[in-house]
């Protein structure tokens, strides 16, 4: 439902009574109850789909990526990753293309902690 | 142009001829107490009450406040309860609302409104919905009788002052100084100079909000200004204390500011 905190109008996470609701994603850069006015006026025009992933999928998504392709996403970045490994294999013959938007330097101290003792 | 001036508006010029200054101390609804506060404010010397309907995002509020509103959230306060109670709230004074514009938008231009105004509300104030964004409220907090009353900052220029004051209805909000609300050691210069810059072109009376800590500092701001609104002084006492105390500031700031 579209509510306005922060200065603009978009699609916001609030309860009944408007009071914006807390957020939580594994990647900082998510963590918002908020999306973007761009996002959300593509998704209101059905120009555009949000499918979800978690967040094991995405620390799953951030280790395949770093060790098969020598790059390491950000954990944002990640998620569309999370995606196309749990897709494609349903998408036979046609192309994806994703947009590595972020490198993840920064997330490195994080995953360590996260994968204490199991890399 | 008279014609349109509201209960708010219409009660705190008539104040301000009788010479005196204007005291409105704001009070976060659904706190412990809160009802009690505003009769024990009402009841020492206020000349309004600002009802803060308290919000998960308070992006106006400093510490104290922010503390009251999550406290208010808690307990369970929600804009339609703390509406429902202002109903059997009669002190006498006019009572405005302090919402972030989520609330409002949420509930719907007209319908919040007309919530305001069956409750007794006569004013709304919204510090986050800018001048130019305004105008579907504006209309609708008008067709029901609602005053609206805009702040300015100190940081508007000139030629924006007379845009914000000719949309504005109760009082103009002058905000002291660039921050959040709560209480500082010294009023803001600011304040004194935003004020000064207000009385020079409107005759709506100019009340300092934001850093107006104490009855000295109240009394200070009242050399320019018309009134003070208060909050963060307000809300400690009511926190740390209870709604006596709140009413015993009240009369402190009262006696200080008739001195002035």
């Amino acid at each position: 439902m579209p509510g306005v905190v922060h200065g603009m109008r978009s699609y916001l996470m609030q309860d009944e009574h408007g009071q914006v609701q807390e957020a939580q994603s594994i990647s900082a850069g998510l963590d918002y109850p908020g999306v973007g006015p761009e996002h959300s006026f593509l998704s209101s025009i059905g120009r555009a789909e949000y499918p979800s992933v978690n967040d094991q999928e995405v620390i799953s998504a951030f280790q395949v990526m770093s060790r098969s392709e020598g790059i390491i996403p950000a954990l944002e970045c990640a998620h569309p990753m999370a995606w196309i490994i749990r897709e494609a294999p349903n998408m036979q013959g046609q192309t994806i293309l994703m947009n590595l938007s972020g490198r993840g330097d920064k997330d490195v101290a994080q995953m360590m902690e996260i994968l204490d003792g199991q890399i | 142009m008279s014609a349109d001036i509201g209960i708010l508006e219409t009660y705190l010029r008539n104040k301000r001829s009788e010479g005196r200054k204007l005291v409105v101390p704001y009070i976060t609804g659904g706190f412990k107490g809160w009802t009690d506060a505003i009769r024990a404010a009402a009841a020492n010397g206020a000349d309004a009450i600002e009802i803060g309907i308290p919000f998960s995002d308070p992006v106006m509020d400093g510490p104290t406040i922010q503390h009251a509103s999550e406290m208010a959230l808690h307990n369970g306060a929600t804009p339609i309860s703390i509406l429902h109670e202002l109903r059997s709230v009669d002190v006498g004074i006019p009572l405005a609302v302090m919402c972030y514009y989520n609330t409002v938008h949420h509930a719907g231009h007209e319908r919040f409104a007309n919530s305001l105004s069956e409750s007794g509300v006569c004013a709304a104030i919204v510090p986050d919905l800018p001048l130019e964004e305004s105008g579907l409220w504006c209309a609708a907090a008008d067709a029901s009788g609602v005053e609206t009353v805009m702040l300015c900052a100190p940081t508007a220029p000139d030629e924006r002052l007379p845009r914000i004051i000719e949309r504005c209805r109760g009082f103009v909000y002058a905000v002291g100084l660039l921050g959040v609300t709560g209480e500082r050691d010294t009023l803001a210069s600011s304040a004194l100079t935003l004020a000064k810059r207000l009385k020079a072109i409107t005759d709506i009376p100019v009340l300092i909000g934001v850093g107006v800590s104490n009855a000295q500092q109240a009394a200070e701001a009242c050399t320019i200004a018309d009134g003070v609104v208060q909050g963060a002084s307000v809300m400690r006492r009511l926190i740390e204390e209870d709604a006596d105390a709140v009413g015993d500031y009240i009369a402190e700031v009262r006696k200080a500011v008739d001195q002035c």
